[in-house]
């Protein structure tokens, strides 16, 4: 990462920061080789 | 290690991210076709009108690279339940248990397994601790220009080159 004092390594870090996200995207591989992405809400 | 909140828990050096989706439609040709995903979370903090430390906003960002297995609960009831348990208190409503409903909802739940080496994270203020890792109120703290201090991380990456 060109920003290394901006990367979370973490686990305890990561587990905090996951609990402020309210959706995820999911990125899938189409038929045509460009990414599919949907979205899945948690709220 | 164990964490559970939400559709996700982290355990054994692994994220595991519980997802749902119909029985039918494209994703789910596209998943059975190539299981591997990419996870992509984030919540961005904007303050355009109070600079703080020399920035105008903040973020917050995970990317997790995986594979996602695909859940009947005819199948494997047990991990079905326990994706929809994760997913069902997401927004702390009362769970409704699965085995008391008449029927199971007409849905797949989908499991991503995530190795954490596969899993990185990103943060524009830097994090050090676990306090640091909300994002702070700008708006409540006194005006402040100087940029953070982060010569400890920089010896830090010097000493690892």
């Amino acid at each position: 990462m060109i920003h290394f004092e901006r990367e979370v390594t973490d686990p305890i870090f990561i587990h905090e920061m996951l609990q402020l996200f309210h959706h995820v995207n999911v990125g899938m591989i189409d038929e045509d080789g460009y990414p599919y992405v949907v979205l899945q809400v948690w709220l | 290690m164990l964490f559970s909140k939400f559709g996700y828990e982290l355990k054994d050096e692994k994220l595991y991210v519980y997802v749902h989706f119909m029985k039918r439609g494209h994703k789910l040709d596209l998943m059975r076709k190539n299981p591997k995903v990419c996870l992509e979370f984030s919540a961005f903090h904007d303050f355009p009108d109070c600079k703080y430390k020399g920035h105008y906003h903040d973020y917050r960002s995970v990317i997790a690279k995986g594979v996602i297995r695909i859940i009947d609960a005819n199948d494997d009831y047990i991990t079905f339940e326990k994706g929809y348990n994760l997913l069902y208190t997401c927004n702390q409503r009362e769970i409704v248990p699965l085995q008391s409903r008449k029927t199971i909802p007409p849905m797949y739940i989908g499991e991503i397994v995530c190795d954490m080496k596969n899993v990185t994270a990103k943060s524009e203020f830097p994090i050090r601790t676990k306090e640091d890792v909300p994002f702070l109120d700008v708006h409540s703290l006194p005006h402040d220009e100087t940029p953070f201090d982060i010569s400890d991380l920089l010896s830090k990456k010097k000493s690892h080159i």
